[in-house]
């Protein structure tokens, strides 16, 4: 049996990253480096108003003043921030009419992973964003959202044509200096996706943005802005995968949400960037700062993400329950293996009264991966009834590997009830007796038990998803018995 | 408080005394930016001015007078160690005839190589303690109390115990902090419980010095293969309080049990840290720590569990569970994991609430008074810890005062 064990370790070990490969495009790079020169770079490359200059002017000086964070349970070499290429666009930047017009290339890679574009158009009724780099290359679907009076665009565009919602909305949940790595992007953002549903409306289509690190080098910034007016209702999905690189990236992403009076958010994400090889070489750091608001009463946020790309991952997606009888929800599974590193859980601050907020992380382990949990539920003085539940669930395939959790509770409210659970096991070998009595070998009784262990999440993910998240943690995992 | 320990520092002539003020005052007051530090704000004690001097500045100090009888009145047991103002004092103290068990007079410093200010602070300026060694083979049936007795006293007191257990011996502690005449005081101090193989040992910790005594406290506790060592914190009445509880479980089929209720009504802050580092196979350790808390005090519990690669099999399991009784107090938990070995089952849980309404109107449905019946189900609350005393004396004694300080009849 242990022998057996130690063959699918080994197997799911070497297993290559599925979608490694790199696209040739020229690029229109900024000089290596951050100065304030390369913010102004950026903002005249982008035909930016002045007001956003001076607010990336301003992000950027608050960056210079801010130490790195260290506190998380992550252990990476210091990233050289002079040494990286802020921005980075496909050449061809012609107006685009129809996907005939785009780049071949640039199809061929999408066809890759398995998104060809009018495919996915026709298939599955889903509106992509597609982020190339930086810069979106083709927005379809636009049509279709406009007649409902929904903006969905890049982030570039809806400055410049809708400023007043950008100007409102930007760094409201996410403060231009909140900390080190959304300082950075504030300052020097490339491109993003922004979204806007209109009062009483019900978004017909789940809206999605396809996220992928091409050029050597450069790392992405992001920026989401996400805002569900009153009574309104949206799913965002976003999803990512990496081509294989032997440098560290960078990428520091930045996503706010805003929910008024009645408004739901769902906003669901797989993650699979390149995690480094077998040795823990390469492999992308991902730092990023996502929050949402539940600025009205009655709105809703919920967050589902699967981790289970990136060396590092460092992403914490937050709720703040300001209006009365607002709901935050946050579910996750995240899957470290080899030399990955993961450092990732949530906040709930509750500040409006009958507020809940219900957090369910599952952590999967193996190889020589860490894995932490880190939460913080904080209930404020004055939410009155205000209601927590929180588990999290670690599973550890292999002697190598870590569990940790760290979650938070801070009280100060005695009408509120908050509940924490955690726990830490592996695989029981009682179970895999119990699968492999009734005739099902150990590698799908495994991959069972792990499809069971994150069902709850699962069944969180809208069905486009669910079908990659699967099938991701089979590549990932499926197997490896500590 | 950093510039006097500069001051005394050529006064002191133990070079190892000497190297850990040099360090306490390298690494410098703790301050909230300090994650170990980030709920409970250390210089509100030392704004109470207190000060620091050597030993011999100390002694000077001394010279008070406790009547016997006041001993006698807070005591359950004929062996007590008492230390006044953190000084022994012998006729006080009645201490257990036995060719084994070994009293030293101390001197307990140590050499000191951590990076924890109070810790080198206690171990530079260490005024007593108990230095205790207990042979193999005994059974110690009663209890040994220790007292610490403050008596209008501005210095901050260093005391550092440290107890030797021998294989197969069993014995029972209970500490108590008492404020004699109500006056401020601040007791920092630090104790190290060596407990052999298959040896048993209680220890429990009274804290009931009124709110004007403040307790910095460090035990550390290190455990050999098959022993069972249980520490119990009971944290009742004071002014800042701040434990830290560390199991260094050494030896395989160890148990560790760590239990502590905080019943707070008033200010009280209450900080209790613990730490449980499972380095090897095939052990267990419990811990439940129950709070309530009242007026506008203040909770923090941290629990963090290590298990390292080599303790396959380890079963550990933590508990959190508090009790808001007011809209002014605040708790801060966290429970934490580091789990670095595959074969094990460890859990964790924290919880925070408040008085079920259907159980009070249960109550009150017979005739029961509202707060009596609150003060009942409290009382409940926090009985899960004391039941779990094995000495009845003390027991019925800690029963008592918690039903004195909830205001209801048992």
């Amino acid at each position: 049996m242990q022998e057996t064990q130690d063959e699918i370790l080994e197997e799911v070990v070497n297993s290559e990253y599925k979608y490694g490969f790199i696209t040739d495009i020229e690029t229109d790079d900024a000089p290596i480096g951050l100065t304030e020169e390369t913010v102004r770079f950026i903002s005249a490359k982008k035909e930016e108003p002045e007001w956003m200059l001076e607010w990336r002017l301003k992000a950027f000086r608050d960056w210079q003043k801010m130490p790195e964070p260290s506190w998380a349970n992550v252990h990476f070499p210091k990233v050289d921030f002079q040494n990286i290429i802020y921005y980075s666009a496909p050449k061809q930047k012609v107006e685009l009419n129809s996907l005939d017009e785009v780049d071949p290339e640039l199809l061929k890679t999408f066809e890759k992973l398995g998104i060809s574009l009018d495919e996915q158009k026709r298939l599955s009724n889903v509106a992509i964003d597609v982020v190339f780099d930086s810069v979106s290359v083709k927005t379809t679907f636009q049509e279709t959202l406009k007649e409902k009076g929904i903006i969905f665009c890049s982030m570039s565009d809806a400055i410049k044509e809708h400023p007043e919602l950008v100007k409102k909305y930007i760094g409201s949940v996410v403060p231009k200096n909140d900390n080190f790595y959304a300082a950075l992007n504030c300052a020097v953002f490339s491109d993003g996706s922004f979204c806007y549903i209109p009062k009483g409306v019900r978004c017909p289509m789940e809206l999605s943005t396809y996220f992928r690190i091409n050029s050597a080098g450069s790392g992405q910034f992001e920026r989401t802005l996400l805002i569900a007016d009153e009574g309104s209702y949206v799913s965002y999905l976003e999803g990512c995968t990496a081509p294989q690189r032997d440098e560290n990236q960078l990428h520091a992403a930045v996503v706010e949400l805003i929910a008024l009076d009645n408004a739901e958010i769902k906003y669901s994400t797989v993650q699979n960037w390149y995690p480094g090889n077998a040795e823990g070489k390469g492999g992308i750091y991902n730092f990023v700062t996502k929050r949402g608001i539940c600025k009205g009463n009655n709105s809703k946020i919920s967050w589902t993400q699967v981790e289970t790309g990136s060396a590092i991952t460092w992403k914490y997606p937050s709720c703040i329950l300001a209006g009365d009888n607002s709901i935050g929800e946050f579910y996750s599974v995240a899957v470290t293996n080899n030399y990955q590193q993961a450092d990732t859980g949530t906040k709930m601050i509750h500040i409006g009264k009958n507020t809940k907020s219900r957090i369910v992380s599952k952590g999967i382990s193996a190889g020589k991966s860490q894995n932490s949990y880190r939460g913080l539920v904080k209930v404020h003085r004055k939410a009155e009834n205000a209601r927590n539940f929180s588990q999290c669930d670690s599973l550890l395939m292999g002697d190598q590997c870590g569990a940790h959790t760290f979650p938070y509770l801070e009280v100060s409210n005695n009408s509120s009830k908050v509940e924490h659970e955690a726990t830490t096991s592996k695989i029981g070998e009682d179970m895999l007796f119990y699968f492999q009595q009734r005739g099902i070998d150990e590698e799908t009784a495994v991959a069972m038990i792990v499809n069971g262990f994150c069902k709850e999440v699962m069944d969180n993910l809208p069905m486009e998803f669910a079908v990659e998240a699967r099938k991701l943690l089979e590549i990932s995992l499926e197997g490896s018995v500590g | 408080m950093i510039k006097e320990l500069e001051n005394i520092l050529p006064t002191i002539t133990d070079e190892k005394q000497k190297a850990s003020l040099q360090k306490a005052i390298t690494i410098g007051v703790p301050s909230m930016k300090q994650e170990e530090w980030k709920y409970t704000y250390y210089n509100k004690i030392l704004q109470q001015g207190f000060t620091t001097t050597n030993l011999e500045g100390f002694k000077k100090l001394q010279g008070l007078k406790i009547e016997k009888e006041f001993i006698d009145a807070n005591s359950i047991s004929t062996n007590r160690i008492v230390f006044v103002n953190g000084i022994f004092h012998n006729e006080l103290s009645t201490l257990i005839n036995h060719p084994k068990i070994n009293f030293w007079d101390s001197n307990n410093v140590t050499e000191s190589n951590t990076k924890d200010f109070l810790i080198e602070l206690n171990n530079a300026l260490t005024t007593d303690g108990v230095f205790l060694e207990i042979g193999d083979n005994v059974v110690v049936d009663e209890l040994i109390e220790i007292f610490y007795i403050n008596q209008n006293c501005n210095q901050i007191i260093n005391l550092k115990n440290n107890i030797k257990i021998g294989k197969n011996t069993q014995v029972k502690f209970a500490e108590y902090y008492i404020n004699y005449d109500h006056s401020p005081a601040y007791n920092n101090i630090v104790t190290s419980i060596d407990v052999a193989e298959s040896a048993n040992v209680e220890f429990y910790k009274v804290q009931d010095g009124g709110n004007v005594l403040n307790i910095t406290d460090n035990t550390f506790v290190q455990q050999a293969a098959k022993s069972i060592c249980n520490v119990t914190t009971f944290s009742l009445t004071g002014g800042i309080t701040r434990n830290v509880l560390q199991f260094d479980v050494n030896g395989e089929r160890a148990e560790s049990h760590m239990n502590g209720l905080y019943l707070l009504q008033n200010e009280e802050h209450v900080d209790n840290r613990t730490l449980v580092n499972h380095n090897v196979a095939n052990c267990e350790s419990f811990e439940l720590y129950k709070g309530i808390l009242g007026g506008k005090s203040t909770g923090v519990f941290n629990g963090k569990i290590v298990v390292a690669q080599a303790a396959q099999k380890t079963n550990a399991f933590q508990s959190n569970r508090n009790i808001l009784l007011s809209n002014d107090a605040n708790i801060y938990t966290k429970p934490q994991l580091e789990i670095f070995a595959d074969d094990v089952k460890c859990s964790h849980g924290a919880t925070t609430s408040q008085i079920e309404d259907s159980e009070l109107f249960y109550l009150q449905a017979r005739g029961i008074g509202k707060e009596v019946a609150r003060g009942l189900l409290v009382f409940a609350f926090g009985e899960e810890i004391v039941e779990k005393i094995k000495n009845e004396a003390l027991k019925d004694k800690l029963e008592k005062r918690i039903a004195e300080l909830l205001k209801i009849e048992i």
